[in-house]
């Protein structure tokens, strides 16, 4: 059973209290979460890591917000580098570059590869990746590929990985049965389940529109604009093969 | 073998030659494509639909771009209609307004719907779905799925629904072999092929990295920031199922 409680990465004061161990990687996206947010979740994270153009979005972010001499430097920054400015490299001078260059797999997959080590040493629970949903469809695509790769590593390796946008929180759930704990600002908000890699038979409880024992699949059920049925405090999934969760959350922090 | 040839719908002076005849559907509620491309493909379209808050969409970019006299209204305003403004229902009274509150389709199928009997009627050939992929992951696979459901109930007859956006057009590839014809303004510029929904055996010519029968799959081969290679006039696919293709129409 594999229990999930977006609260604790969301909201300012569960991370403050709960000092969870976590990685936080930044994509090439434009910033767009709040900004108490983002400091509160760079500053309690174990690792930072900006990934290519991430590294300006980062530096952007931090201009913005009079932030460049107030919040540590990313711990690493990776990729190809094709994407990142010399002058965000240049700002950067604590922190460690790991160039990664293969052609066959993207930044974000490559990302969390070099991830991989810390996982054990620094007992990281999960991580977080802060990526807006906008852009190139292709590198949307990708990034929930890398999500699938993720999920078939080993148990020992293998932590959730939580795509958190402005406005929700995406992750693969795996094969087998889930708990998603919603926070009380949510529930009046939207939430999807995707078979993205292929046919799943999905069962569900708590949502608005629930399934049983159903075969979900593009051409067929893809259960998008969800919402949840206003009594339950979880969500209840079981499907046969991993699944793609996205729901909405909300601005208060 | 499916050709396709989206210079009729990239290229402003093929728009206007071109004899195939297609419908627009508005999705998104800001346009960001060139404004002379978008009266192009406006004017030139069999019919015109503005979905639910693509119809606020469409009234700001003829508000923005001095167009309002000048342009024909929408054949249909569709959708449940709970993102169009009042302001924009009133400026459009004289359009036909299908409105549906089905929860069980999303806007861009039912305008898909609504769209069917017309295109019997003005034997459209293609489809132009002006659209972003802007922030929600859901409704963004929503449309793909809409795209598969679309392509399966057409089945023999391809009739391509083109997700365009200011830099990429997307659509699905029926199984079997396709053609692409790649038009001067994709040229060099990224692609994708993406096996959502499953995975699929694929062999491509014409790409800067080629598959040969190889299986595509979510977990492991997704071909995503491809390139069309500098020599290719066209890209031949052969997949054993439907598969999404994604190309650049200009630099990011």
């Amino acid at each position: 059973m594999n229990k999930y409680f977006p609260s604790k990465i969301i909201t300012k004061k569960e991370v403050l209290e709960l000092n969870l161990n976590y990685a936080l990687i930044i994509l090439n996206r434009p910033i767009q979460i709040k900004r108490e947010l983002i400091e509160t979740l760079w500053n309690n994270s174990l690792i930072n890591i900006t990934v290519d153009g991430g590294t300006n979005r980062w530096l952007n972010f931090l201009k913005n917000n009079n932030l460049e001499n107030k919040l540590k430097h990313p711990t690493l920054i990776t990729g190809d580098l094709d994407s990142c400015h010399a002058e965000s490299l240049k700002f950067f001078t604590q922190t460690k570059v790991i160039q990664t260059v293969d052609q066959d797999e993207t930044d974000f997959t490559k990302c969390l590869r070099v991830l991989e080590p810390f996982i054990n040493e620094l007992k990281l629970d999960h991580t977080v990746v802060i990526c807006e949903n906008s852009g190139r469809l292709d590198h949307i695509i990708a990034n929930i590929n890398t999500l699938y790769k993720n999920q078939l590593k080993s148990n020992e390796i293998s932590r959730p990985v939580f795509m958190l946008s402005s406005t929700s929180i995406s992750f693969l759930l795996p094969e087998g049965k889930s708990e998603i704990h919603i926070p009380e600002c949510a529930k009046k908000l939207w939430c999807a389940l995707m078979p993205i890699a292929g046919p799943t038979t999905v069962s569900t409880e708590g949502l608005k529109w629930n399934m049983k024992n159903f075969e979900m699949k593009f051409g067929g059920l893809v259960s998008t604009s969800n919402k949840y049925d206003g009594i339950s405090d979880f969500v209840k999934v079981e499907c046969n093969l991993p699944i793609l969760w996205s729901m909405g959350i909300c601005d208060e922090i | 073998m499916y050709k396709f040839f989206p210079k009729n719908i990239l290229n402003i002076k093929e728009i206007k030659k071109s004899q195939i005849k297609y419908g627009v559907i508005i999705l998104n509620n800001l346009i960001k494509l060139d404004p002379l491309h978008m009266e192009t493909l406006w004017k030139n379209s069999m019919v015109n639909i503005t979905v639910d808050g693509g119809t606020n969409g469409w009234l700001n970019f003829l508000k923005k771009n001095n167009l309002e006299e000048k342009l024909q209204d929408p054949n249909l305003i569709t959708g449940d209609l709970d993102s169009c403004h009042a302001e924009t229902l009133t400026y459009f009274k004289d359009v036909k307004i299908i409105q549906s509150n089905d929860q069980n389709e999303n806007d861009f199928s039912k305008s898909l719907r609504a769209l069917e009997p017309l295109c019997k009627e003005f034997n459209l050939n293609q489809v132009v779905v002006v659209t972003d992929n802007s922030g929600r992951l859901d409704q963004i696979m929503s449309n793909i799925n809409t795209l598969y459901k679309n392509h399966l109930k057409l089945k023999e007859h391809i009739r391509p629904a083109y997700m365009l956006t200011s830099t990429e057009l997307s659509w699905l590839l029926p199984k079997g072999k396709s053609e692409i014809h790649i038009p001067e303004c994709a040229k060099k510029q990224k692609c994708a092929l993406m096996p959502v929904g499953r995975p699929t055996v694929v062999s491509t010519e014409g790409l800067k990295w080629n598959l040969k029968k190889d299986e595509m799959k979510f977990g492991g081969l997704v071909s995503t920031s491809n390139k069309i290679d500098k020599q290719t006039d066209v890209v031949k696919i052969e997949s054993d199922f439907p598969i999404l293709w994604s190309m650049g129409i200009r630099d990011d």
